[in-house]
């Protein structure tokens, strides 16, 4: 009777253990299909962004825009040049007052060359 | 143009503004010179009066970490706007090829200033040829062309990613 009692309860603890294995199992296979399904999405997610890219690239425009987006060009380039020159000119006097310092300290350098000269 | 009140500037503006020849100047605690222009220039696509702003450093120095600056530029952007409820572009200084920087840096000025709500800010990186730029456009939310101008600005990014036909 005892050993019967003992095989009962060791199938209750086989079954239970065969139940844990397919939960495993199925919790294995519903996280693979999961992720399977997250790649999809972000591969769909990709797909799409793909095609808003190329649909952004490939926008027609008209003539009319066009023309008018050489204007726009030309406009940026004007005021590039304009920065450019203005860019230049301050190049050029802040060179022109460094020469100014460099020829005035020489001349202040030349006459207390001289005071020293005539005190010596 | 409407000319602008100084002294409205130098209310709130920790650097001392003064007029220069159509500019305004102020100089920083590192004795290095800026000036701030505002160029008109007519936009194609835009009804409204738009200017150029111009933001040069005449020392040539660096002076890293010096707030007051943004501030005196910012109090000068506040007064041209209340003065010249306009449209506002900015071209960054191409000068030692730091463009994206300066790009980067005007916009946190202008994040910084705190006056999104007030005011659209956009700025775009453009390649003519070989040549990047970056451009700002800065406009109030209350102009009555604020879509127009939006739009616009668009299209002509959007153009200058897309290839022209031939």
């Amino acid at each position: 009777m005892q050993i019967y009692l003992y095989s009962l309860r060791l199938i209750e603890i086989l079954h239970y253990l065969c139940s844990v294995k397919a939960a495993i199992k199925r919790a294995k296979s519903r996280k693979l299909a999961f992720e399977l399904f997250r790649a999809e999405a972000d591969s769909n997610e990709v797909q799409t962004l793909n095609n808003e890219i190329m649909e952004a690239t490939t926008t027609t425009f008209t003539a009319m825009q066009w023309a008018r987006h050489e204007q726009f060009v030309e406009m940026l380039r004007a005021v590039k040049q304009r920065k450019r020159e203005r860019q230049a000119q301050i190049e050029m006097r802040l060179k022109e007052e460094a020469e100014y310092i460099r020829k005035e300290r020489a001349r202040l350098d030349a006459i207390y060359k001289d005071l020293d000269d005539e005190l010596i | 143009m409407n000319s602008f009140n100084l002294t409205r500037i130098n209310r709130l503006s920790p650097y001392r503004v003064e007029l220069g020849d159509n500019e305004l100047v102020f100089k920083t605690d590192y004795d290095i010179l800026y000036s701030v222009w505002f160029e008109e220039q007519p936009v194609p696509g835009i009804e409204a009066k738009a200017y150029w702003l111009n933001l040069t450093n005449y020392s040539q120095k660096s002076s890293p970490g010096d707030v007051k600056i943004r501030q005196t530029v910012t109090c000068i952007l506040e007064e041209f706007f209340r003065t010249n409820p306009d449209v506002l572009l900015y071209m960054c200084d191409s000068a030692n090829d730091q463009q994206a920087m300066r790009s980067r840096l005007f916009l946190r000025w202008f994040n910084a200033y705190g006056r999104q709500a007030e005011y659209y800010t956009c700025t775009e990186m453009v390649k003519d040829g070989d040549e990047e730029s970056h451009i700002a456009l800065i406009v109030k939310r209350s102009h009555p062309l604020l879509q127009e101008i939006i739009e616009m600005f668009d299209e002509e990014i959007a153009m200058f990613r897309a290839n022209k036909p031939q």
